[in-house]
């Protein structure tokens, strides 16, 4: 059997040290062992990670020492402290024990944080997305609702043009022809026979006319004057110009932009009715307004 | 146990066998055994200890030598404490190193 050289060093202090004080004989090694354990555990996390096991320990070492001290070295003295060293090591185990429960106790509670922000941000980017979706419902919806009101619009404008159509109707005939909607104003009620000035009741009625079409937004319009076959096809179709120019004439009274406004003479070149009857002929002298002429 | 202790008084007329002692101590073994000291080098050696000692104290018994059997059980049960107490700072070890590297893993949280 081999002694280390530390076991000696540490047998040869002690000795020294033993017979120096003249005290007790050299204590066996299972003591010096034990005492270094302690030592050792009571120099690390013992104290403050394992208090009960260090302490646990230190009695079992003062049993050790006490029994050393009255009985000497006896086999129940080295089992005393033989037990001492072994619970010194393990007040040191559980230090340590305790201590890799706490880091793991603490990485545990970090990657909870951690996942908890992760979570959270996933949260974030649902909410985010969430939103643009609603922002997009919504602009989808404005949109819509903007054709709702813009078809109601239009709709009313209709309604509105209906209306106005129905009032022209009384003092006119209004058909919707290729080349447009065309009012039919009888000769009759506008001017006196042979005249280009119009009548006061032709005057109130075109300005009804007037208003009706300026609510329409002031569409282009073409104003032609037809007569019957009596008379000169030539001073027919100068006296149908006239009658269009006054007509014209009346509407710009009225605000109507002059500009959108257009006149032909067409005088007896396109007789709607036979120029053979009276009524036929009546039916024939007349103004036709076009509106939007194609 | 006054009974048991008389019993064994007459019987050989020395220190009681250590019966109770023997128990705690193979009940140590086990516990050490339970925590996982076979798969620990350093427990190991404690837990051989322990192992060791018990079968000499039970020779020991069977010889009625009971005074270095009860010895001999405690040092065993010592020993087998501590293989089990640097079992279980094995295991919280590997526990704590295993959720460092799980909390490593993570991808860290963006913002």
């Amino acid at each position: 059997m081999r002694l280390t050289s530390l076991a000696v060093f540490k047998a040869f202090v002690f000795v020294a040290a033993a017979s120096a004080a003249c005290g007790p004989p050299p204590a066996p090694k299972e003591l010096v062992e034990a005492r270094e354990s302690y030592a050792r555990a009571e120099g690390g996390m013992a104290p403050k990670l394992a208090p009960a096991a260090l302490d646990t320990a230190k009695q079992a070492l003062q049993r050790a020492e006490r029994e050393f001290r009255d009985e000497e070295d006896t086999a129940d003295s080295r089992a005393l402290a033989y037990i001492a060293d072994r619970r010194a090591r393990l007040a040191e185990a559980q230090a340590a024990y305790v201590a890799a429960e706490n880091a793991k106790a603490e990485a545990e509670k970090a990657f909870k944080e951690k996942s908890t922000a992760e979570l959270d941000a996933a949260r974030e980017a649902i909410r985010k997305e969430r939103e643009s979706l609603d922002a997009e419902r919504k602009a989808r919806e404005a949109a819509e609702k903007g054709r709702t009101e813009a078809e109601k619009a239009k709709s009313e404008l209709e309604k509105k043009y209906l209306a106005a159509l129905a009032s022209l109707k009384e003092m006119a005939t209004i058909a919707e022809e290729k080349r447009g909607v065309v009012i039919t104003l009888s000769g009759a009620v506008l001017f006196a026979s042979g005249k280009s000035e119009l009548l006061p009741i032709a005057k109130e009625k075109l300005n009804e006319v007037a208003k009706v079409l300026k609510d329409q937004g002031n569409p282009p319009l073409l104003i032609e004057g037809h007569t019957d076959s009596t008379g000169s096809a030539a001073d027919n179709r100068k006296l149908a110009l006239a009658r269009a120019d006054s007509v014209k004439s009346q509407l710009v009274s009225q605000g109507y932009p002059g500009d959108k406004i257009k006149t032909a003479g067409l005088g007896p070149d396109r007789p709607v009715a036979d120029n053979g009857s009276a009524e036929g002929r009546a039916n024939n002298r007349r103004v036709e307004i076009i509106v939007n002429p194609k | 146990m006054l009974l048991f202790l008389l019993a064994g008084l007459l019987a050989c007329g020395g220190a009681p066998s250590p019966v109770d002692q023997l128990a705690a101590s193979q009940a140590a073994v086990r516990a050490a055994e339970e925590a996982g000291g076979d798969k620990d080098p350093e427990a190991l050696l404690y837990l051989k200890l322990a192992r060791e000692s018990l079968d000499k104290a039970k020779a020991l018994m069977e010889a009625k030598d009971n005074e270095p059997a009860a010895r001999l059980l405690k040092k065993a049960e010592a020993d087998a404490d501590l293989a089990r107490g640097l079992a279980r700072k094995l295991t919280a070890e590997a526990e704590a190193e295993e959720a460092k590297q799980v909390l490593a893993k993570i991808k860290p949280a963006t913002n």
